[in-house]
């Protein structure tokens, strides 16, 4: 069986940016203006209409997130249980790097 | 063009069940956050992918027989066809190799360039040899495509060398007498349509024989089954 942090990587070049809305979602339904607002601000990254719905299409698709009654024309997103389960073992993987990366750091 | 304008066409070039789906929040978002030349490439460049995603996540297995079998080998057909253009105009001014003209009473007759001509004959007797090959060892064209390393290099190899030898041919000919009267891009349209034919021939042909092959071994061996069968059987050879 995969695991979680596995899954999210088999996006391919969408596994940041799927990542980054994960992390935006936690905090909150969102729709796509205030997703790409809180990115900027939490990772400096400005992601572009056409990434960021590519993005919401896969993890969609993969019910890691679902969709909301639609606000007019913004529909809000929010965190899936198994979106959640998968986030949590994507950063505890990303922990686990960093922490050997600044040992690693450290002894040199 | 107004910016608006600009985003609706831009978000036309996604699937129309992708656009079914988020068209309308796409449209709001590119609304709140503008549309400069980054935002509208990174549009047209997600068109693509979702196109891309379309087909190779379809549940149609036509989508996926069309690309793979009619889109992509069109596709390589014009790539090494316009790779052998680029080879044979570099023959064709260097290496010399006249096509005689002769006049006899007022008719012009063409002696075809020799070693072009000649060379020319060698892919599709290497793309011969390569299917040759792999349906000799089975498993080809059945059932799916169980192309080797080795097999896919042969078959680029006797792809593009046709195509340079075909095209080195007819850029002599065109160069020293004027027939055919065409340009090189014309030369390479011919050639990758000639590529795409030949090699659809020879893949959809094999298939048909090694179809044919192995389902009248089949046949045989049901019928040595049947025949070493137990079961007693009446008289019209019902079980």
């Amino acid at each position: 069986m995969k695991r979680h942090d596995d899954e999210l990587l088999d996006l391919g070049r969408f596994s940041e940016p799927a990542l980054l809305i994960l992390i935006s979602l936690a905090e909150g339904p969102k729709h796509g203006y205030a997703m790409t607002q809180d990115i900027e601000v939490v990772s400096g990254q400005k992601l572009g209409p056409g990434t960021l719905y590519g993005a919401i299409a896969r993890l969609e698709a993969r019910k890691w997130i679902e969709p909301l009654p639609a606000e007019e024309r913004r529909r809000p997103y929010k965190l899936t249980v198994a979106g959640h389960g998968v986030l949590k073992h994507r950063l505890a993987n990303l922990k686990a790097v960093t922490r050997i990366a600044q040992s690693r750091l450290a002894d040199a | 063009m107004p910016s608006e304008t600009l985003a609706r066409r831009l978000v036309r070039l996604y699937p129309r069940r992708w656009r079914e789906r988020y068209e309308t929040e796409m449209l709001a978002l590119i609304d709140d956050t503008g549309l400069d030349a980054r935002r509208s490439f990174d549009v047209a460049w997600g068109a693509g992918r979702e196109w891309v995603r379309t087909v190779v996540e379809a549940p149609s297995p036509v989508a996926v027989w069309i690309v793979w079998m009619l889109v992509f080998p069109a596709a390589l057909a014009c790539g090494i066809a316009f790779l052998g253009t680029l080879v044979a105009q570099w023959l064709t001014i260097h290496v010399p190799t006249p096509a005689i003209v002769w006049l006899e009473d007022g008719h012009k007759v063409v002696a075809p360039p020799q070693l072009p001509g000649r060379l020319a004959a060698f892919g599709p007797i290497l793309q011969f040899v390569v299917i040759a090959r792999v349906v000799a060892a089975r498993g080809f064209f059945q059932g799916g495509w169980k192309v080797g390393r080795a097999e896919a290099v042969l078959w680029f190899l006797a792809l593009f060398t046709g195509s340079i030898f075909r095209q080195w041919f007819d850029m002599v000919l065109w160069y020293e007498t004027g027939i055919p009267s065409q340009a090189a891009s014309e030369i390479w349209f011919y050639s990758a349509s000639s590529l795409w034919n030949s090699s659809m021939f020879l893949i959809y042909s094999t298939r048909f024989v090694a179809n044919h092959v192995e389902q009248r071994r089949l046949s045989r061996e049901a019928a040595k089954a049947a025949r070493h069968s137990s079961v007693p059987r009446g008289p019209l050879g019902l079980a």
